[in-house]
């Protein structure tokens, strides 16, 4: 059912079972297992039915350190969230993404890929994405990784029918959450702003026994340190609050002549490898892939032989031999990465307002050198993998091998993917929620979506965040039946 | 006005500009573009 809060009087109270503000993959996964279970959920949009200027204006923020994606274009406020221009690529995170590490130092998760893995095949369906994710290896250091592409499911298309019938589940448009009302030992209720066609605002509160948060990889951080800026210090643990924020950085580093296999190297053109586990462990454990996507011209290919053939006379007739008979092709090597969790890297209040009242965001983001270091070291361990095995040769690019020079501009951005803020760890000293996604001292607080990442290894989150939100679902459904 | 070189000393002169080009510019290369491709033993 379909709730038109323009037509609330101001300092109404909407009652449910369960309140979950956000219907981006993480909310709306969360809300529809909720309500699949008939459980009465109400499901909060800040945004309209579609992206509008109006309501990505209220995303705009500032970006100090590294260069970085606007952050009004980086995700969408509207029914279905971000899931409106994602790309769709999907993978489950490695079971070595979850573990500690002592250096470079990385927090474990409190759980495990084994936790996850029960929700996988649910997950899959609802990204109409298979299940099974059939890594090979390639020689003794590599693995050629599979990610599955999702059509991509818009979770507001896809759903939107689903919301508008079912009877368990209410969802109320362009109702921001605000700010949140503690209670004893947990959160009474959100307050929620309506905006009406004609501007104007309608201050709102909904009461639940439990809230989720799935705001977001930015905004659930945002919201909470408003909601600490506002009522103190105490009401959510501040010592992780905002901080060790991850993209996965992208680089271009390297290009490659690549014998075409017989057994089916590239799909489309295109390759993924990644480390195996025992060569991530000796070249420093950052997680990353590897993305091989074959020249679109023959001239530049060959231009790269002619220069093999300077290095490797013998090597490169040869290779070049073998492209007279389309056996070789030139690729370009692009690395997504795992980033280190730095307390540094963090969402911030900044001085300028929105026009709900609450503040700007400021991110604060820089790759460290530590980073830096890693891909190269990930960099090298793949192209003598490469080499070791037969599958090509790599040409670094200078950067790579010269880390005191700059990384060119056009040689590296970001993935669009926001992980971290509100962290999940077993202590508040260093966290903000714990293995049930339950925000540490309150009692029916939980948050969903990527902000609860302690790490992100490199695959693309959102199958993490569906199967994430399918188990806090289990857990909630659990809670309430008690 | 100088003393003009004689064909021994003028192919020495030649010799040795060629010889300053390969150490200052084509081996540096050479050098950069060997250093660029991670190669197996046994492809040199």
């Amino acid at each position: 059912m379909i709730l038109d809060a323009s037509t609330f009087p101001e300092g109404h109270v909407v009652r449910a079972r369960v309140c979950v503000a956000g219907s981006g993959p993480a909310g709306m996964t969360l809300a529809r297992a909720l309500a699949l279970r008939r459980i009465d959920v109400l499901l909060l949009e800040a945004g309209g039915p579609e992206p509008d200027d109006a309501s990505q204006q209220l995303y705009a923020g500032r970006v100090e350190g590294d260069p970085y994606f606007e952050l009004d274009l980086a995700r969408l406020r509207c029914f279905g969230g971000t899931s409106g221009h994602w790309a769709g690529y999907c993978r489950p995170l490695d079971a070595h993404d979850f573990l500690p590490r002592a250096d470079p130092p990385r927090p474990g998760w409190p759980i495990g890929r084994a936790d996850l893995d029960p929700f996988l095949a649910a997950a899959a369906e609802i990204l109409e994405i298979p299940d099974r994710f059939a890594d090979r290896p390639v020689g003794s250091d590599l693995l050629r990784t599979v990610f599955h592409v999702s059509p991509p499911v818009r979770f507001g298309e896809k759903y939107r029918a689903f919301c508008a019938e079912d009877p368990h589940l209410r969802l109320c448009l362009r109702s921001a959450v605000v700010n949140l009302v503690p209670g004893a030992g947990g959160i009474r209720a959100l307050e929620v702003v309506t905006e009406a066609g004609d501007g104007a605002q309608r201050r709102w509160q909904v009461e639940a026994d439990d809230f989720v948060l799935a705001l977001g990889g930015i905004e659930n951080s945002r919201l909470l340190l408003w909601a600490n800026a506002t009522h103190g210090q105490a009401l959510i643990p501040p010592a992780a609050l905002g901080r060790y924020w991850m993209e996965h950085p992208t680089f271009s580093v390297a290009e490659a002549v690549v014998w075409r296999d017989p057994d089916g190297l590239f799909v489309n053109d295109q390759a993924f490898f990644a480390l195996s586990p025992a060569a991530l462990e000796r070249s420093g454990g950052l997680n990353l892939s590897f993305d091989i996507d074959v020249m679109a011209y023959p001239d530049q290919t060959r231009a790269l032989i002619a220069d093999l053939m300077c290095a490797a006379p013998a090597l490169g007739q040869a290779v070049m031999d073998a492209f007279g008979k389309n056996l070789v092709c030139g690729a370009r090597v692009h690395a997504q990465c795992e980033q280190l969790p730095d307390a540094a890297n963090r969402v911030a209040l900044g001085e300028a307002r929105d026009r709900l009242g609450l503040p700007r965001v400021v991110l604060h983001w820089r790759k460290s050198a530590a980073d830096r270091a890693g891909v190269t070291r990930a960099v090298m361990a793949l192209a003598e993998g490469f080499a070791a095995a037969g599958i090509g040769r790599l040409r670094l690019l200078d950067w790579v091998l010269d880390d005191r020079r700059p990384i060119p501009v056009d040689r590296v951005m970001a993935s669009w993917h926001h992980m971290g803020g509100t962290r999940m760890g077993n202590s508040p000293a260093d966290s903000v929620v714990d293995a049930q996604l339950r925000v540490h001292g309150l009692g029916n607080l939980h948050l969903a979506g990527s902000s609860v990442f302690p790490s992100g290894g490199y695959a693309n989150p959102t199958l993490t965040i569906v199967q994430l939100s399918l188990r806090l679902a289990d857990h909630l459904a659990t809670r309430l039946a008690r | 006005m100088a003393e003009a070189a004689g064909p021994t000393r003028r192919r020495l002169l030649a010799g040795l500009a060629a010889a300053g080009l390969v150490a200052r510019i084509a081996l540096p290369r050479l050098f950069r573009i060997r250093r660029r491709w991670v190669l197996d033993r046994a492809d040199r």
